[in-house]
This record gives C-alpha cells, structure tokens and sequence, in this order.
C-alpha cells in the first residue's frame, strides 16, 4: 500500500523520534528567532470519526462534543515542521491524558533532551515546549 | 539576546523566602519545568512582554495544524473509516508529506 511505502522509505529521514541530534537542531534553530533552549510548540487537535463503533462512543465522545474524535498531538518548530506526531487517543481524554500516553515526554522524562543553554548569563539544561491553555 | 525568559532566582513575597519562581502555566497542561505557558495575569511589563511574546511563537503550532488541514482536506472532514490504525497511517503519511513539502519549498 502506499501509506506502508511513505513510512518505511521516509519515516527515519522526516518524522524520527526526539534524540540528542534533534534536539541540538532545534535549539540551535530557535536561539536564531530569540528563544534559546526552545524544541517548539505543542498542541491537541482532534479529527472527527464518523465510522466510530456504536460500541466505543462513550470513549471517544465527550459529553460536550456532537461527534465522535480522536485525538492527536503535535509538535512543531519554527519553520512549522511537525517534528512530533502521536494519534490514536480516544477524543474524551483531555490534554493532560494525552501528555500522559506521550512518547514524546517519556523521552524528555528519560533525559534524551537534556541540553545546556544559557539565558541571561544563567545555565539551564531542559529545554522546554511553548503550551497553551 | 535578549530573552524575557529568565525565570530564576529568588525573591521575596510576604515574607517568605521563595528561590523558585512560579512558572505559571495556563489552562491545563501541567505545572512541568519542560512546559513554558502563557502568565495568566501578568502584572509587570516583563511579565506583560513574556506573555505577549510567548503567545506570538506559539502560535506556530495551530499555523502547523491549519497548513496540515488545508493541504489534505481529508484531515478536515470527517474519517470515514472504521478502523483506527488506519487512520494513524493516514495522519504519519500527512505529516511526513507536509514535511517534505516545508524542507523542500525553500
């Protein structure tokens, strides 16, 4: 299939999971734009599912939504590359659920992104995501 | 450079002695020193100018999602597939195809 074909040619070159090498780009990146020490933004967003089984709308429905969803969470940088994608949520978590089952923050939480940097003649060594409300 | 992110240091509120500053994150996401949000009600011009600034950068996030959705509307409408899995495929390939088209176009 083609979907099967996209991910295994490029999967490894444009959607790799976070290591010391992403993360020294992105610092690098971002000090360009005034944000030293910054991997990107992150965000939910959630994708309507109108084939969802009858059987699994009180996971994926919350009370105050018309349509089953699921879920995503993305993370972008400047230059709006989505350098972190992880799906298949049910639409009733909120954020924190989804920051929960994150790989992205089990990576952060093991220490792959630890990086030293400085702001204002202090050091600091985690570098951080802009989050919304 | 200057960045209003300095965040450090200690200071002193009612008599008490904090060496943290709060880092006040807004809504939900939690209190995590990997997280930087908005101040909810800032009170000084540095705060005033943090939270106006770190509003402007992360605004790439939802400027990622409306390019993500505009280029394939088939993650705008809603999936018509009853299995789940495929439907992470489809988000991968998207974005892995967006990816190319922003390390390419310039």
């Amino acid at each position: 299939m083609y979907f099967q074909i996209v991910l295994d040619e490029f999967e490894n070159e444009y959607l790799p999971p976070i290591d010391k090498e992403l993360t020294l780009k992105l610092c690098e990146m971002h000090e360009q734009v005034g944000w030293p020490g910054l991997l990107g933004s992150l965000d939910c967003s959630h994708w309507v599912w109108s084939r969802c089984p009858k059987s699994l709308h009180g996971e994926y429905q919350k009370g105050t939504q018309e349509h089953p969803t699921v879920v995503y969470e993305c993370a972008c940088d400047a230059d709006l590359r989505i350098w972190h994608c992880n799906f298949a949520l049910p639409g009733a978590c909120n954020d924190i659920n989804v920051l929960d089952a994150s790989p992205l923050l089990d990576s952060i939480g093991l220490g792959d992104t630890l990086l030293k940097f400085r702001v204002e003649g202090n050091v600091y060594q985690q570098p951080y995501l802009l989050v919304s409300a | 450079m200057n960045c209003e992110i300095e965040f450090c240091g200690a200071f002193v509120c009612a008599h008490v002695h904090f060496t943290i500053f709060p880092t006040q994150v807004d809504g939900i996401y939690p209190n995590w020193s990997c997280f930087m949000g908005p101040i909810s009600k800032p009170v000084s011009a540095r705060e005033k100018h943090y939270t106006v600034m770190q509003a402007a950068r992360r605004k790439d996030i939802e400027r990622a999602f409306g390019a993500l959705k505009i280029k394939f509307n088939i993650l705008n409408v809603p999936s018509l597939t009853p299995d789940v899995t495929l439907m992470n495929r489809i988000l991968r390939v998207c974005t892995i195809l967006h990816n190319m088209v922003r390390f390419h176009a310039c």
